[in-house]
């Protein structure tokens, strides 16, 4: 084959790298899930399941897939995007041959797991789109990736070609971006919630019929394998977390959305209606965000149940489970030998894979709080909220500020410490929001991304 | 020599090997102290018995322990042998002598000892086996892709399914330097030796190439204003840092860190 790297000058394909690179990095979505199909007889790659990230950034972020855009020429003005056309950022385009060549070359050294393509609209939704196809077609069949791709939906591309790019790639996302239409007139008036939510009806109904033809035809093609995802701004619009999780519950329950993502507001520019430019990512806010999206995925809860009209902001000391099962006593302490699966998983501290290994050891032993910690149930937080075989912990000391100490994060605990604030309820309540803000916990970062709440 | 005093069990290192010294402990119907590899210290205190490596017994115990315990508890015998568990042979004989006791019991008696143990040494290999997922880089030269790790649990044999996968179609090698062993693909087949050593040959221009354009791509895709040192190393653990071709040239061995005048190029 046409060997294309002796054509290139290297430091152009870097700087355009670097470009389209920094210009998709907001994008949260970088998960290679979902899909599971072994190698090819003639072609590289595969996918797994439970997805592979390769590296993670300075940041701490996953980096698993080759995010990067087509271009980040765009004709929309957008008020929260880097990428908007009235700011003045250097601009790139990929050629579909160069973009293909990275992709390969970086995914046998193993630095990916294949590619997230997003881009700027060029001319029209439809020719973007058209691009794109253009970019994976050429991957898919001429340089036969098998690899992981997830790509885009142009919103307010024509249904067709949506379809078509859904038959190359495992996973599309249409990223709702502000999580109401009043933010979303205001901030994006290029783009309307029919645009956005049209494209996503059609790749759910798409993935049904899809499903329908497998079962009838084992080697029909697959349309999104992986499922669709979404993502929301969080911090740039005034919509609470009441407001952002009750539309995540909805997406996942009526889209049959695979994953949400929230990504905390990076100030990108000085506009009347957006934060203004010193204002610090509400990283807090977004973590809480995630685990109460865990919570609605895996563990059973619905968003009425973390918050309401009344409660409409996460607590920032405490982590939505804890704050559920600290607002009803009524459930606890729950007996581990005889409680259901979806009760042990209310239980604080204890985790989806905790609760299965209760599950299993219970079969053979009746289990008291030595064969807890035999088994890796970490009981620091779940002490409180359990028996086992009708007793508490030995020794247990039961009041209010040492339970809350517990089940607080240990960064949350040092800086409570330092501002010398003792625990008396209702202080807690008077604790603002940005005081916490600063100090997410790596302990907490960790838990959230593998989901043990 | 067996005369009623304490025993220990030598046996050449192999699977095989360790398999024949689970059998000759039924037979003997007594526990040895200890099951040690070939050219693992002479020990003075005890009495040695020389184990023979019996492939038709190593096979007759494990078709035992699928069909009268299960697969899943065979899997983890592999696992621990494979395992850089201290004291690993004898888990593994208490955990098989556990499974001819209870049968397939064994595998949701979560809270017994032998088993809580077993559990956390498969764990912690088969973290190992996934991160060697994740953080290997390989280097293309002359056509074959060659990469270098440095694993403490032998993991060689649960990754060369994946990378067969993943990449079957090229020739490829990993060479494991804490074990001395290589992978070799080749021509659609692969093959793991014991080798003296193996070092990666200095990069050509198109490999050094591909590695400056991921440096750059690494360093820019970091949100300053999320930065999170700590994060990254929990979840990126230092000690895989070195084969990482994204801290070429930056991380300093020694002092495990990334050297100062390179810290800026990272927060983006």
């Amino acid at each position: 084959m046409f060997d294309f790297y002796f054509g290139v000058i290297i430091t152009e394909l870097l700087e355009k790298l670097k470009i389209l690179g920094d210009s998709a990095k907001y994008d949260a979505a970088c998960t290679s899930s979902g899909s599971d199909r072994g190698g090819t007889a003639d072609g590289i790659g595969n996918a797994v399941s439970c997805g592979i990230c390769h590296s993670f950034a300075a940041d701490g972020r996953c980096i698993s897939l080759l995010k990067v855009l087509m271009t980040n020429y765009c004709i929309f003005d957008c008020k929260y995007c880097i990428n908007r056309k009235s700011n003045d950022v250097e601009r790139a385009r990929f050629e579909p041959r160069e973009l293909a060549e990275l992709v390969i070359n970086f995914y046998k050294r193993n630095y990916i797991e294949g590619l997230f393509l997003s881009s700027g609209i060029i001319k029209n939704p439809d020719y973007t789109c058209e691009q794109m196809i253009e970019a994976i077609s050429l991957l898919r069949f001429e340089y036969k990736f098998n690899g992981y791709i997830h790509a885009k939906a142009i919103p307010g591309a024509d249904p067709l070609l949506i379809e078509r790019l859904g038959f190359l790639v495992d996973r599309m996302s249409v990223n709702i971006e502000l999580p109401s239409q009043e933010s979303l007139a205001k901030l994006a008036p290029d783009k309307s919630k029919r645009n956005i939510l049209l494209p996503m009806h059609n790749i759910k109904t798409g993935i049904e019929q899809n499903h329908t033809e497998i079962v009838k035809y084992k080697a029909a093609p697959k349309f999104v394998p992986a499922g669709q995802s979404t993502q929301m701004i969080i911090g740039a619009t005034p919509d609470s977390d009441f407001q952002i999780i009750r539309l995540s519950e909805a997406l996942y329950k009526k889209f049959s959305l695979k994953r949400v993502f929230y990504s905390a507001y990076v100030p990108v520019g000085d506009e009347k209606y957006l934060p203004s430019k010193d204002t610090k990512p509400p990283l807090l806010r977004e973590h809480r965000l995630y685990q109460a999206d865990w919570l609605l995925r895996f563990y059973g809860f619905e968003a009425g149940e973390l918050l309401d009209e009344k409660h409409s902001s996460f607590n920032p000391l405490l982590d939505p489970k804890c704050n559920w099962a600290v607002d009803h006593p009524e459930f606890f302490p729950v007996e581990v030998n005889k409680a259901s699966y979806e009760m042990l998983l209310r239980v604080p501290g204890i985790g989806v894979n905790s609760a299965k290994r209760i599950m299993m050891a219970r079969r053979s032993a009746s289990l008291d709080f030595k064969d807890l910690k035999k088994l890796g149930i970490v009981l620091k937080r779940a002490q409180y909220f359990i028996t086992c075989k009708g007793k508490r912990a030995e020794g247990l000391k039961v009041t209010n500020s040492a339970v809350m100490r517990e089940l607080m994060s240990a960064s949350v605990v040092k800086k409570l410490d330092e501002s010398g604030m003792t625990l008396s309820s209702g202080k807690m309540e008077q604790l603002s929001f940005f005081d916490a803000e600063q100090n997410i916990s790596m302990e907490d970062m960790q838990k959230c991304l593998t989901g043990q709440l | 020599m067996s005369d009623g005093t304490a025993l220990i069990y030598r046996y050449d290192g192999s699977f095989d090997g360790l398999m024949s010294a689970v059998y000759e402990a039924f037979s003997d119907k007594k526990m040895p102290e200890s099951i040690v590899p070939q050219g693992d210290g002479q020990t003075f205190l005890f009495a040695e018995k020389e184990i023979l490596s019996d492939r038709a017994v190593s096979q007759k115990m494990q078709d035992y322990i699928r069909t009268k315990v299960s697969q899943f508890a065979l899997d983890n015998v592999r696992k621990c042998y494979f395992s850089n568990a201290e004291e690993k042979e004898m888990l593994i004989l208490k955990y098989i002598l556990l499974g001819v006791k209870h049968g397939k019991k064994v595998d949701t008696m979560l809270a017994d000892d032998v088993v809580g143990q077993m559990f956390f040494v498969v764990k912690n290999f088969s973290n190992e086996a996934h991160f060697y997922r994740e953080f290997l880089r390989f280097s293309e030269n002359e056509g074959v892709l060659a990469s270098v790790i440095e694993p403490k649990n032998f993991v060689l044999p649960y990754i060369v399914h994946h990378y067969e996968q993943r990449i079957g179609n090229l020739d490829f090698l990993i060479y494991d330097k804490t074990h001395k062993a290589v992978l070799v693909h080749k021509n659609h087949r692969s093959e793991i030796a014991f080798v003296e050593g193996f070092e990666l040959p200095p990069p050509d221009e198109k490999e050094r190439f591909y590695r400056e354009l991921w440096k750059g791509y690494y360093n820019i895709i970091g949100i300053k204003e999320r930065y999170n040192e700590k994060l990254r190393m929990n979840l990126m653990p230092k000690r895989y840092w070195s084969c990482l071709t994204e801290f070429e040239d930056m991380y300093d061995k020694k002092t495990r860190s990334i050297t100062e005048n390179n810290k800026n190029r990272l927060i983006g």
